[in-house]
C-alpha cells in the first residue's frame, strides 16, 4: 500500500476506483519477475517486489497526472505494456506499477502513407492482421507477436524474422507521444498530423538507440510505426491443429530452408542474397529450434525428434542454416526470384536443411512460425519457464558469423559440464536487416528455471562471450550485455563512456528519479547471484 | 597578433587560419535571409584531432564555433555565424579513407563530395546514394547530416540513411562513435577490422540521431560511414506527365509500395528544367515544353539476369500506371528520361537553383505524400498573392523512408540586385511558411526563421534545450542557432 | 487426480508470463476488434486476472505472501473456467503447465478454507437438496417430458440413456429445445429412454466452484443409473454434461465405461445413416457459437501422474508422457456438419470459433456470482455474431441459450438465438 494516503486518493482519483489496486493480490501479479528481481540481487528467484499499487491508465492525460503525482510524492513508478516475461517490471520497492493494458487502440492505419499510430497494448499480431487487410505488414520481434509494438519501438531492442523486409523496431519509429518523468506530455513526429520528421535535432536519440531506455525516460503513450509492404493475402489459410498449425504457403510466395557446412559460407551465401535484393524473409536459426518451435508440439515430441535427428547424423552436419523467404506480387518476379535463389544456392553449394524430414505440412508450420511469429516463446518451455540469451549484438554479417563459430567453440565445454543444454551447435538466430548483410544475432540458452545454482554457472558463459566481444573489439551496440548496470557500464567503458552521458540524460529529464531506472542505470542493489 | 589567432594557428597551421576580411565576408553569409555576420576567423584542420583541439579551445575560452563542410554557394544560413565565432570549415578534411564493396560503405571525412566519391566508389563497381543533382562544392557527410534527401526512395529506410557509422565530436569535447563505429580506433576503421554498418546506439542513446539535423549545435563529425550501393547493370528511367501533382499521387504511392523502382521524385517542370539546364532562357523554353509535373522513375537490373529483372520490372510499372490512367515514356517535350537520368549522375558545376536567377529562398519542408497537391496548390497561390508568378517557383517532391513521408523543396529564385524583388521573396517566404504549416508542412530542417515556426511546440524545445546543455553545456557549437 | 494445488508448485514456475493466455491464439486471429480470449482480464483488466496472472497469486498464496482479499477471491472467482487459457497455453508450453487444474485447484483450496462466495454456497445448497444448482424441485425433473410417452430408463433397458441436464430439464423457456432432441431421436427408431425425475445433476456446477466432492458423489450416482439402464451409450443435449461426463470425471478417476455422446453427434450419425431428414428450406443466414463445454472442454481427459525428467543438460521431458491436451478435439465438425445438411441455411463463421471460441459466460459459477460479468461476456459475443452479418446465432448448449437470450434481453437489442434442434424442426 502507498504510504502516503494523499497520494493514493490522488492517484485513485485520477484513474478511478476500478483500475486502480492496492490490494497483494492483485500487485503479486505483477510482482513475480524471476528475471528482474535477480537483476535487483535478490537470492531467491521468486522474491516479491513491494509495490505499492497497480494503476490502469486509460490516456496520456491520466499518465501525466500520475507522473505528476509521483513526482510531488516522490513515489517511483515504472510503466508496462505486455511486460512479456515480466523482465522489464519493476524492481523498486514501495513502487506503483502503471499498466498501459487500457489503452489498446490502433489510432490510425494510413495505408496510403503506410504507418500506423498505436498506443501501447497494441500487439504485434494484432496490428499485423489489420495491416495485411490493406497489404501491409508490420515489423514483429523475436520475442513473439503478442508483444507490444510500441514497447519495442520506443524502449525495447528490436530485432525480428522478417527484418529484411521490416526492419528493425528503433528503424521504424516516427513519432511518439511521450510523458516525460516531470509529466509534460511531448509529441513528436507522425504521431500528429502535420509532424512528419524530426524537429531539427532527433529527440528521439534522448531516448532510444540500438536500444530504448525501458522506462527510465518517462512513459510513451502512443507511438508511429512505419508498416511495410506485404505481398500475402489478406488472411493466410490455416492448416492443421492447434498447437502448431500451419499456414498454406501463398503461390505468390516459396519458402528455402537450407543448410550449409560452415558459418563463413552461410555469411557468403547471406550477402549474396542481400545484394540480389530477393528476399522477404532471411532467418539464421539453430537446428535445435527446429522440433522446438515448429516439428514437435511439446519437449517430450521435440526430445524425440532430436534423437531422430541425431541417428540421422543432422545434428552433427545441419549445423549452419538459412531460411529464406520470397514473395512476389506477379508470376514474372517470382520467377526471377526463384531462377536467382536457385544460382545463389548452385553457388554456394547450399544443401537442403533436414532432409528427409520436411513434408509439405512441416513446411507449413513453419511458414506459419515465421509469419505469425507466435513460437519464441517455446524458448520458455524448453527449460521450464526460463532462458537467457547471450550477445545480441547488431554488426556485420561477416562478423556475426565469426561469433558463431566462436560461441559454438566456447559452447562445448559447457555443455560437457552440463552447464548449458546440448543442442549441437551453439543457439545463434538472428538475420540481416533491410536487405543489408548487416544483422542481429542472439544465442539463446535454455535453463532450468528450479535450478538456482545453474543460473550462477551459466553466467560465466554470459561473461566469456563477453570477454570474447570486448577482445575482439564486437561490442557492436551493446547487445544484451547492457541488462545489467555492471554490464552496461563495462560495455560503456569500450564504447565511448556513454554511461556518463545516460546519467546525464537521467538528471535533466528526470530531476525527481520517479522513474524506474533498473535497466537503465541499473538497480537499486547490485547483481549478485546466491 | 591576437591570443585567438595565435592559439588556432598552433592548432591548424598559419596556412590554414584566414582572418582576411575578403574571406571573412564570404563566410559571413549565404543566399538566405539570415542576417550576415562575420566571423572572427576561419579555420580549414586537415587532420581529425585538430578538430578536438579546436574544441577543446572553444570550451576553454568559450568561443563559439560554427562547422561547415560545404563550399559555396550555401542557402540555409545554418553555418551563418549567429554569433561572433569562428568557422570551422571541414572541406579540407576530403579523404575517403576505405571502401568496403562487400558491406557496401565507403568510410569518408567531411570534406568528401559526392563527385569525389563517385570516382572512387566507380573502381569497386558502386555508386553513391545522392540527393537531387548536388553541387559540385557539396560535402556528402554534411548532406546526409542535414538529412538532405537521396532520391532512391526504397533505400532509405531511416532518416539516418545513408549514414551507416561515423565518429563525434560533441559540443564538451567528448568523442562518441555512432552504433558500432564506437570504441573503434581509426587505424581499426581504415585497415577494415571494424566494420561500421549500424548507425544506431551505442545503448539507449541515438548519438547520431541527435547529432543530425542539429545543424552543427551538437557535434561536429569528423569521419563517417557511409552507404553505398551496387551500380547497376542497365537501367531503364521513365518520365511520367501530369497536368497536377493530384494525378500523380495514387501512382507514386503505389511505386513506393513495391519498392522495385531506383530514382523516384516528382519536379514541377520549372524545377525539372531547372534540372536539364543551366541558363535562364533554356531553363523557360524546356518549361514550356514540359507538363506542369514530372515524375521520374528510374528501373534498374543488376548483377543476376538483369534482363529479365528489368522485365519484370518494367511490366509491373506499366500495369500500375495504366491502373492510374498513366503512362510510362521514354521521353516529354523536349526531354528524354535518359537525359534526365544522366544529370542525375554528377555534380553541378552551378548549383540548380541558381540558374534562373543569382540568387534564390530555399525552403525544405516535409510532409505526407498525400498533402503534397493541395500544398502544392497553396504554394502557387501565395505566390500569386505576392505578385510573384508561379512558373517561377520550383518545386520538388522527394519521398523519403520508402514512401512513408516525403521532403519538399520549393525554391523562389530572385535577383539580388533587385530589392524590390527581394523583399517580396522575404516576404512571400515567410507567408509561405506559416501557412503551408497550417496545411501540413513540417520544417524539419528549421533553418532560420522557420525554426519559430517548428518550436511553437514549447515542450519539444525544452526538451532539445536539455539535449543541448547535455551535450554542449558551454554553448560552444553554433551559439544562437535553433535553441 | 485434481491434486491439491501445493501438488502444482512446480507448474507454476513453469509460466514465463508469455501472454499468451489472453489472446487468441496468432495464426487464427483475424482482425483487432476480436483478438481476446479471456473474458476475465477484458473485463478487469489487471494481470491478476489471466490465467498467467492466476497463477502468479496461487503461488503467492501458497508461499503466504498473500492473504484471502475480497479481491483476491474476486480474481480466483471471476472466470468462467472456460479452458481457452488451457488450450492457448499448449501453443506455447506444451503438455508442461496444467492451467485448468490449477485454477481448479485453487477453488478447491478456497472452498476448503470457506471462502468461496454466497452465491456458490447457495448454489451448492440447491444441490445438496434438490440435485439441480437451479433451486428447482427435484421432482419436477421429468416433467419436461410429459406426454411424449419416452422410455423410463430406470426401469427398463435402453441401448442410449438420454442425460437432458438440469437447465432443459427446468428452464421452461429451452423445454421446446430438449423436448424436440427427444422426440427426433424417437423419431428416428432409437432404443434410448430417460431417468426423468431420478435424473440428477451431472455435478459438474459444484466442481466448478471449488466443491469436488459434489461431483464425486454425482459422478457415482450417474454411474449406478448407467448401470441399471444397461445403456451401451450415454446421449445429452447438455454440454456442461458432456463436459463432466467425458473430461472430468475422468479427471476425478470415474470411468463411465459407455460411450459418451453429445445429441449433436448422435443425430450427425443419424443423418449418415439417413435416418434424418431434412424437406423444407430454412432461408437464414446464421453463424455458430461454439459452447466450451462441448469444445475445448469436451476433449478426453487422460490422466498423468508422471515426473519431469532432465535431459539434454537441462530440457525437461515428461515421463511417462504426458497427454497433451489442445481442445481441438472437442465437439466442433458434428454441429456444423447438421447445419450444413438444412437446407437454405448459410452458415457463417465468427472469427473466433473452434477452439479460439469466446465464452458465452455462463460458466464457472459466474452466472450466479457475477451476473454484469456473465452479461458483458454474452454481449461481447453476440457483437462478434451481429459482426458476421448473421441473422441469428446458433449453438447447442443450454447455458449459452439462456445466458445469450437473457443479455439481449437486457440490452434491449433484437437478435436472434437459436439452439440446432430448433433450425432442424424448421427443416423437417
Amino acid at each position: 500500500m502507498l504510504e502516503n494516503k494523499d497520494a493514493a486518493r490522488m492517484l485513485e482519483n485520477i484513474v478511478g476506483v476500478d483500475n486502480f489496486s492496492e490490494d497483494p493480490a492483485i500487485i503479486s501479479s505483477y510482482t513475480l519477475l524471476p528475471f528482474a528481481t535477480r537483476m535487483a540481487g535478490s537470492k531467491d528467484m521468486f522474491d516479491m517486489v513491494k509495490l505499492s499499487a497497480i494503476l490502469l491508465p486509460g490516456s496520456a492525460e491520466e499518465v501525466s497526472a500520475i507522473v505528476k503525482v509521483c513526482n510531488r510524492y516522490k513515489i517511483t513508478f515504472k510503466a508496462s505494456s505486455t511486460l512479456m516475461h515480466a523482465w522489464s517490471g519493476s524492481i523498486r520497492e514501495g513502487s506503483i506499477h502503471i499498466d498501459m493494458r487500457r489503452m489498446n487502440r490502433i489510432v490510425k492505419l494510413d495505408d496510403k502513407n503506410m504507418y500506423a499510430v498505436v498506443e501501447p497494448y497494441v500487439s504485434g499480431r494484432e496490428l499485423a492482421v489489420e495491416a495485411a487487410k490493406k497489404g501491409l505488414a508490420t515489423h514483429i520481434i523475436g520475442a513473439g507477436s503478442q508483444t507490444s509494438v510500441l514497447a519495442s519501438a520506443t524502449s525495447g531492442w528490436g530485432h525480428g524474422h522478417s527484418a529484411t523486409t521490416t526492419s528493425y523496431s528503433g528503424r521504424n519509429y516516427l513519432g511518439s507521444e511521450w510523458v516525460l518523468p516531470t509529466g509534460e506530455i511531448v509529441r513528436w513526429g507522425m504521431v500528429e498530423e502535420g509532424k512528419a520528421g524530426h524537429p531539427g535535432p532527433g529527440l528521439v536519440g534522448i531516448h532510444r538507440g540500438s536500444h530504448g531506455a525501458f522506462g527510465a525516460l518517462g512513459i510513451f503513450t502512443k507511438a508511429a510505426i512505419k508498416l511495410h509492404p506485404w505481398p500475402g493475402p489478406t488472411q493466410l489459410e490455416i492448416t492443421g491443429k492447434n498447437p502448431t498449425p500451419g499456414f498454406r504457403i501463398p503461390k505468390n510466395m516459396k519458402v528455402y530452408l537450407l543448410a550449409y557446412p560452415t558459418p563463413e559460407e552461410l555469411g557468403d551465401a547471406t550477402y549474396k542474397i542481400v545484394d540480389a535484393h530477393i528476399a522477404y524473409h532471411i532467418w539464421c536459426q539453430p537446428m535445435f529450434f527446429h522440433p522446438q518451435r515448429w516439428m514437435g508440439d511439446s519437449n517430450d515430441d521435440h526430445y524425440e525428434i532430436w534423437k531422430r535427428l541425431q541417428a540421422a547424423g543432422l545434428t552433427e552436419k545441419n549445423l549452419d542454416q538459412l531460411t529464406v523467404v520470397i514473395a512476389a506480387y506477379s508470376e514474372k518476379e517470382l520467377k526471377y526470384k526463384e531462377k536467382v535463389m536457385e544460382d545463389i544456392i548452385r553457388e554456394t553449394g547450399a544443401e537442403q536443411c533436414l532432409p528427409g524430414f520436411l513434408t509439405e505440412q512441416d513446411m507449413e508450420r513453419f511458414f506459419c512460425a515465421q509469419i505469425a511469429v507466435h513460437k519464441p516463446c517455446t524458448e520458455f518451455r524448453t527449460g521450464g519457464g526460463e532462458m537467457t540469451s547471450s550477445w545480441g549484438q547488431i554488426l556485420n554479417w561477416d562478423d556475426q558469423m565469426k561469433a558463431k563459430k566462436a560461441i559454438r567453440e566456447m559452447q562445448k565445454k559447457y555443455v560437457a559440464q552440463g552447464v548449458l543444454t546440448d543442442v549441437a551447435a551453439e543457439s545463434c538466430w538472428g538475420g540481416p536487416i533491410e536487405q543489408k548483410a548487416l544483422g542481429h544475432t542472439e544465442f539463446v540458452n535454455f535453463t532450468n528455471i528450479l535450478d538456482l545454482e545453474f543460473v550462477k554457472r551459466q553466467r560465466e558463459f554470459l561473461d566469456e562471450t563477453k570477454e570474447f566481444a570486448k577482445k575482439e573489439k564486437l561490442l557492436g551496440t551493446t547487445g544484451l550485455y547492457v541488462v545489467t548496470a555492471e554490464g552496461d557500464q563495462d560495455a560503456s567503458k569500450h564504447l565511448g563512456n556513454y554511461f556518463e552521458y545516460k546519467k546525464k540524460i537521467k538528471k535533466a529529464l528526470d530531476p525527481n528519479d520517479v522513474a524506474d531506472s533498473t535497466l537503465y542505470l541499473g538497480a537499486s542493489r547490485p547483481w549478485v547471484l546466491p | 597578433m591576437t591570443q585567438l589567432s595565435k592559439e588556432l594557428i598552433e592548432i591548424v597551421g598559419a596556412e590554414r587560419f584566414y582572418d582576411d576580411p575578403e574571406i571573412l565576408e564570404k563566410y559571413s553569409k549565404d543566399n538566405s535571409f539570415v542576417p550576415p555576420r562575420k566571423p572572427l576567423a576561419v579555420v580549414k584542420p586537415i587532420k581529425g584531432d585538430q578538430i578536438e583541439r579546436i574544441v577543446d579551445y572553444a570550451n576553454r575560452t568559450l568561443i563559439n564555433i560554427i562547422p561547415t563542410s560545404s563550399g559555396f554557394p550555401k542557402f540555409f544560413g545554418d553555418t551563418v555565424p549567429a554569433c561572433p565565432g569562428i568557422v570551422v570549415d571541414l572541406s579540407c578534411l576530403d579523404r575517403i579513407l576505405r571502401v568496403d564493396r562487400r558491406n557496401k560503405i565507403a568510410i569518408i571525412e567531411p570534406g568528401v563530395t559526392f563527385d569525389g566519391l563517385r570516382m572512387v566508389l566507380e573502381k569497386e563497381g558502386m555508386v553513391p546514394y545522392t540527393p537531387l543533382l548536388p553541387r559540385s562544392t557539396k560535402s556528402v557527410l554534411s548532406s546526409a547530416l542535414e538529412r538532405e534527401p537521396i532520391t532512391i526512395p526504397k533505400d532509405h529506410w531511416d532518416f539516418n540513411d545513408p549514414i551507416a557509422g561515423g565518429e563525434v565530436i560533441i559540443g564538451d569535447g567528448h568523442i562518441q562513435g555512432f552504433g558500432d563505429s564506437a570504441g573503434h580506433t581509426m587505424e581499426e576503421v581504415e585497415s577494415g577490422k571494424a566494420v561500421p554498418v549500424m548507425p544506431l546506439g551505442p545503448s539507449s542513446i541515438g548519438w547520431l540521431n541527435m547529432v543530425q539535423g542539429a545543424q552543427g549545435t551538437l557535434g561536429i563529425v569528423r569521419w563517417a560511414s557511409v552507404r553505398c550501393r551496387i551500380k547497376p547493370s542497365i537501367e531503364k528511367p521513365f518520365l511520367v506527365a501530369a497536368q497536377d501533382l493530384k494525378t500523380l499521387v495514387p501512382f507514386l504511392q503505389k511505386l513506393l509500395k513495391r519498392r522495385f523502382c531506383e530514382e523516384l521524385f516528382v519536379l514541377n517542370s520549372f524545377g525539372l528544367a531547372s534540372v536539364l539546364t543551366t541558363e535562364a532562357e533554356a531553363i523557360k523554353r524546356l518549361q514550356a515544353s514540359l507538363s506542369p509535373w514530372v515524375l521520374f522513375v528510374n528501373i534498374a537490373g543488376y548483377a543476376r539476369h538483369p534482363e529479365k529483372e528489368i522485365e519484370w520490372k518494367e511490366e509491373e510499372a506499366m500495369e500500375l500506371a495504366a491502373g492510374e490512367g498513366l503512362e510510362l515514356k521514354d521521353a516529354i517535350g523536349g526531354v528524354s528520361a535518359t537525359e534526365v537520368l544522366k544529370a542525375l549522375q554528377v555534380s553541378a558545376e552551378k548549383d540548380r537553383r541558381l540558374r534562373f536567377k543569382n540568387s534564390c529562398e530555399v525552403m525544405p519542408f516535409s510532409t505526407t505524400i498525400d498533402k503534397t497537391p493541395e500544398l502544392a496548390t497553396s504554394i502557387a497561390r501565395i505566390a500569386s498573392d505576392y505578385g510573384y508568378s508561379p512558373a517561377d517557383v520550383s518545386i520538388y517532391v522527394q519521398p523519403v523512408i520508402q514512401g512513408c513521408q516525403c521532403q519538399c523543396e520549393v525554391v523562389y529564385p530572385y535577383d539580388p540586385a533587385e530589392k524590390k524583388e527581394m523583399e517580396k521573396v522575404k516576404g512571400l517566404y515567410m507567408t509561405a511558411a506559416r501557412d503551408l504549416s497550417y496545411g501540413g508542412a513540417y520544417y524539419s530542417r528549421p533553418y532560420g526563421n522557420l525554426a519559430d515556426i517548428t518550436y511553437k511546440d514549447t515542450e519539444i524545445i525544452n526538451v532539445l534545450r536539455k539535449i543541448k546543455r547535455i551535450l554542449d553545456p558551454n554553448d560552444i557549437l553554433n551559439s544562437g542557432k535553433l535553441y | 487426480m485434481l491434486k491439491k494445488l501445493e501438488g502444482y508448485e512446480k507448474e507454476m514456475y513453469f509460466c514465463g508470463r508469455c501472454n499468451y493466455c489472453k489472446w487468441v491464439n496468432a495464426p487464427a486471429m483475424k482482425s483487432k476488434r476480436f483478438s481476446k480470449i479471456c473474458p476475465s482480464i477484458e473485463d478487469k483488466n489487471f494481470h491478476a486476472y489471466s490465467c498467467s496472472g492466476k497463477i502468479d497469486v496461487a503461488w503467492s498464496f501458497l508461499k503466504g505472501r498473500i492473504p484471502y482479499t475480497e479481491k483476491m477471491l474476486d480474481v480466483v472467482y471471476r472466470c468462467t473456467l472456460c479452458g481457452a487459457c488451457d488450450s492457448n497455453c499448449r501453443v506455447i508450453m506444451g503438455n508442461m503447465i496444467s492451467n485448468n487444474e490449477i485454477l481448479h485447484a485453487l477453488r478447491v483450496k478456497c472452498a476448503e478454507n470457506g471462502q468461496a462466495p454466497p452465491e456458490h454456497m447457495m448454489l451448492l445448497e440447491s444441490m445438496k437438496r434438490e440435485d439441480n444448482p437451479l433451486g428447482e424441485a427435484k421432482a419436477k425433473r421429468g416433467n419436461w417430458a410429459e406426454g411424449l410417452g419416452l422410455k423410463d430408463a430406470t426401469r427398463e433397458k435402453v441401448d442410449v440413456l438420454f442425460h437432458a441436464g438440469c437447465r432443459f430439464s427446468y428452464d421452461e423457456d429451452l423445454g421446446d429445445v430438449v423436448r424436440s432432441y427427444a422426440m427426433l431421436l424417437k423419431e428416428a427408431g432409437v432404443d434410448f429412454g430417460i431417468a426423468g425425475k431420478e435424473e440428477a445433476c451431472c455435478g459438474l456446477r459444484a466442481f466448478e466452484v471449488g466443491f469436488k466432492g459434489e461431483m464425486e458423489k454425482y459422478a457415482e450416482d450417474m454411474m449406478t443409473r448407467l448401470k441399471t439402464s444397461g445403456a451401451t451409450k450415454l446421449v445429452t443435449p447438455c454440454a456442461d454434461g458432456y463436459s463432466a461426463f467425458k473430461y472430468y470425471y475422468p479427471w476425478i478417476g470415474v470411468n463411465l465405461n459407455v460411450e459418451v455422446l453429445h445429441v449433436t453427434e448422435y443425430l450427425n450419425r443419424l443423418i449418415e445413416k439417413g435416418k434424418l431428414h431434412f424437406k423444407k428450406e430454412v432461408p437464414m443466414r446464421v453463424t455458430y457459437h461454439d459452447p466450451c463445454h462441448l469444445g475445448r472442454l469436451g476433449e478426453v481427459y487422460e490422466p498423468w501422474n508422471g515426473e519431469w525428467k532432465e535431459v539434454l543438460g537441462h530440457m525437461l521431458i515428461s515421463e511417462p508422457r504426458k497427454p497433451l491436451r489442445t481442445g481441438e478435439n472437442g465437439v466442433y465438425e458434428a454441429p456444423r456438419n447438421i447445419l450444413h445438411h438444412i437446407p437454405g441455411l448459410k452458415l457463417v463463421e465468427m472469427e473466433r470459433n473452434r477452439v479460439n471460441s469466446w465464452c458465452c459466460g455462463a460458466g464457472g459459477g459466474v452466472l450466479e456470482a457475477f451476473p454484469d460479468f456473465a452479461y458483458r461476456t454474452a454481449m461481447e459475443r453476440i457483437e462478434e455474431a451481429k459482426a458476421t452479418g448473421a441473422e441469428a446465432l446458433v449453438t447447442s448448449c443450454s447455458w449459452c441459450e439462456r445466458t445469450f437470450k437473457d443479455a439481449i434481453q437486457e440490452s434491449g437489442q433484437q437478435f436472434e438465438v437459436y439452439d440446432i434442434v430448433e433450425l432442424i424442426r424448421r427443416a423437417q
